[in-house]
């Protein structure tokens, strides 16, 4: 190793005995970030919304509160309504790499270190964003980490501060958002595997508060213990379709629907889990709906979709909804029913109705199958394919753009006509009259001579 | 379903659905202010025939075609009278078919069905106004015949009940009672409803977008025409603010058939010989006020071929 030489010409102060221990910033952004692997470094950034929840509510239910993961290939995001960072703990703390002495701590907190946050960040891109608000602050830092890595400075700036406004309870909460990923993480981000991993290790780790009422969602799914489940083979494979509602000077709504058929244990839960469940930040506010609410048929108007029946029972609709702005949702005032005249609610009943459709004509079919059939023994072909299909969670659940009715041959029943009943009354002493002059020995028989009788003289060429 | 009604009727013969079809391919011509007509796609219910399908290929370049068809027993009939290679067959039934259609390129959907309106075809209009591009048309056609005449005070009651049973009771048009329902009464109530429909859809669709997506629905056609039974013929546009814009107040004013509200355009086949035809041909353009004064034909016969003349359909016997 070289030594400046210049360096010992200058030096006749105390600083000449020193030697730089300085940390360098590319230790922290590259070193810091190979001590953890990806998905440990996401659990501590829920583990932060996580502790916010509690600071929250302290011991009470965590009811109403929520975390919402996105990640993709361009973008990781978490989002959550869990009180915010006050500008003050951010100036102090939260940004500083390590947990000075005094810091404030949440009550059964996970977070103890304080570098889960910066390291998490790192470890997945270039460019980050934290964008908070409290009940009386609100700030943004967005940061290029190339760039900020040149500065001397151990600081980071506001982008954005304000201090003097009140925030309604509705706004309050976190965002941090990662762009500029790195090419190994968005690879991964991309991938479904990733994804169901992701899923599994936040249900471990997140099992209590959870249990507590938070409702945690990762790309708009949530992750609870029981997920719903949809049948999924190549022929049976649910509709999805995914829509982003931009209303002006707001925050974004995006809609995630599902349509496709499930398969409960029993008779009963089946009647349970049929029709439609709507999800509005991870939270479920209407479960197995049947009703013209969710585009079902009712009395005044069964255009496009019957009335629920019995028949129904296979159909699984969800649709999950999300924006950083609950206000956006659609979900009435005290967050526990649906709203449906949100303009969000009234588009996407449309694409419900559209995506149930080919659902509901099939499960027609399988009706009209098993009733036509001739050995209740045997099962038709749609009625196998729909008990060879494995229910799968609708997280991982193979999806395409419409359902449509499986490719099977058509049943050519036996080549006989079609036929219809005729039934009508009349007077008796006719009936017997007309019986005994057609020498018929039963009543049916009255009437199918009378009817073979006019069709010979006046119909038949 | 049994039977079709190309197995009753030729189409080809039928004088008033064939001018229809011609002004109705008229207008669709004016749609290339919007964008070039080559751009967009045809789905209708072509049947065995493809009339509508020959004359928009062949009148408009339209070179995307989707023709639906529920009546699957006559696949190979079908299949065999395709004209041309750009159609393709969707089979199904359209409440079926429709849901699957890629909506991205603008359309004109041709909704010409053979029995009146119904809750399913209620649906397939929700569908198609819920999906439609800006720029696209939609035409829904129905037979509105008010059914048989009877003596009978019941009469009215029956045909509104019977309207009620197939749209169900919410889409009932406000104070609709049986009388409205005689003569054209049902073919206006069917035109209120159909557009109620696509309103009340688009209501909907529109409701989370902003001012510049937003789609209103403008009404071009309603046709009344009877070639037997009476039928309706009710359509528009569907028009974002941008679309809107390209077309002037009076795209379509100067069409005489361009009815944009609830009265409706009654097309009336005249019945001319070849002779006549050729007499009245050369005397033509007129104006209202100065029909051909040739006193042999009819005043009522001269007047309605005045009207229709461009779109006359010229039958003769032909051997091939």
């Amino acid at each position: 190793m070289s030594v400046d030489n210049a360096t010992y010409g200058h030096a006749n102060s105390r600083d000449y005995l020193l030697i730089d221990a300085m940390p360098t910033k590319e230790l922290f952004i590259d070193m810091l970030t190979r001590d953890i692997a990806l998905i440990p470094a996401i659990i501590d950034l829920v583990d932060n919304c996580a502790d916010g929840a509690k600071k929250v509510v302290g011991d009470n239910s965590m009811l109403g509160l929520w975390v919402r993961l996105d990640i993709s290939p361009k973008e990781f995001r978490i989002a959550d309504n869990c009180g915010g960072i006050s500008v003050d703990t951010a100036r102090n703390y939260a940004f500083r790499f390590g947990r000075p002495p005094g810091a404030p701590s949440v009550k059964h907190s996970v977070g103890q270190f304080g570098v889960g946050m910066k390291r998490a960040i790192f470890k997945m891109g270039r460019q980050f964003l934290v964008e908070s608000t409290t009940s009386d602050s609100r700030f943004t830092v967005e940061v290029d980490v190339s760039e900020w890595a040149r500065l001397p400075q151990w600081q980071f700036h506001f982008t954005t501060l304000d201090e003097d406004e009140k925030h309604d309870s509705e706004k309050l909460g976190t965002i941090v958002s990662v762009t500029s990923l790195h090419k190994d993480v968005a690879d991964v981000f991309g991938l479904a595997a990733f994804e169901t991993e992701l899923r599994n290790e936040l249900k471990e780790t997140l099992q209590d508060p959870i249990g507590r009422g938070l409702a945690v969602t990762l790309n708009g799914i949530p992750v609870n213990a029981e997920p719903l489940t949809m049948l999924s083979n190549e022929q049976l494979a649910p509709a999805f379709k995914e829509l982003v509602y931009t209303a002006p000077n707001a925050k974004p709504v995006s809609v995630k629907i599902y349509c496709g058929l499930g398969r409960s244990g029993s008779h009963h839960e089946e009647r349970a889990d049929a029709g439609w469940h709507i999800f509005c930040n991870g939270r479920l506010i209407l479960q197995g709906n049947k009703t013209a609410v969710t585009g079902w048929g009712d009395e005044l108007d069964n255009l496009r979709i019957p009335i629920f029946h019995g028949q129904f029972n296979y159909l699984r609709g969800v649709a999950y909804f999300d924006s950083d702005d609950p206000a956006q949702l659609p979900w009435n005032t005290t967050k526990t029913g649906l709203n449906t005249d949100s303009p969000v609610y009234r588009a996407v009943k449309l694409e419900m109705m559209t995506l149930m459709r080919p659902v509901v004509d099939f499960l027609n079919r399988l009706k009209e199958e098993k009733e036509g059939k001739e050995d209740p023994g045997i099962k038709g072909p749609l009625e196998s394919i729909l008990e060879h299909a494995t229910p799968t969670p609708v997280a991982s659940v193979a999806t395409r753009s419409l359902f449509t009715m499986p490719l099977i041959k058509p049943i050519h029943r036996a080549s006989a006509p079609e036929v219809q009943r005729i039934q009508y009354d009349a007077p008796l002493d006719q009936v017997q009259a007309v019986k005994k002059a057609l020498k018929a020995r039963s009543y049916k028989e009255v009437g199918e001579k009378t009817f073979q009788y006019f069709y010979n003289s006046e119909i038949d060429e | 379903m049994k039977e079709s009604s190309f197995e009753k009727f030729n189409y080809a013969l039928r004088p008033a659905k064939n001018i229809e079809r011609k002004m109705l391919c008229e207008a669709f011509g004016r749609l290339s202010r919007i964008g070039p007509l080559s751009s967009y796609r045809y789905i209708g219910f072509g049947a065995v025939g493809f009339y509508d399908f020959c004359l928009f290929h062949q009148r408009l370049g339209i070179n995307d075609m989707v023709s639906i068809e529920g009546y699957v027993a006559a696949q190979e009939r079908i299949t065999h009278n395709i004209p041309y290679s750009c159609i393709q067959m969707k089979w199904g039934m359209s409440h079926e078919v429709l849901p699957q259609l890629e909506w991205t390129k603008r359309a004109i959907l041709w909704l010409d069905y053979e029995r009146p309106i119904d809750a399913q075809k209620l649906g397939d209009v929700s569908i198609a106004a819920a999906n439609l591009s800006s720029g696209s048309v939609v035409v829904v056609t129905v037979p509105a015949d008010p059914g048989e005449v009877e003596a009978n005070e019941d009469v009215a009651e029956k045909r509104l009940l019977d309207l009620r049973s197939r749209v169900g009771r919410a889409h009932i048009p406000a104070g609709l009672t049986g009388k409205h329902l005689a003569k054209w009464g049902t073919a206006e109530a069917s035109q209120q409803i159909i557009v109620n429909q696509i309103r009340k859809t688009l209501s909907d669709r529109n409701a989370p977008l902003v001012e510049s997506e937003r789609l209103e629905f403008l009404q071009l056609f309603n046709f009344h025409y009877a070639d037997g039974t009476r039928m309706l013929s009710v359509g528009g546009l569907l028009l974002n603010p941008q679309d809107a814009s390209s077309l002037s107040q009076t795209h379509f004013q100067d069409l005489d058939f361009y009815r944009p509200e609830k009265d409706a355009y009654l097309i009336e086949s005249p019945l001319l010989t070849w002779r006549e035809i050729k007499a009245l041909d050369e005397m033509l353009p007129c104006s209202e006020t100065n029909i051909p004064e040739l006193a042999w034909i009819p005043e009522s016969e001269r007047k309605k071929y005045r009207r229709v003349y461009r779109y006359f359909p010229a039958f003769s016997e032909v051997e091939f």
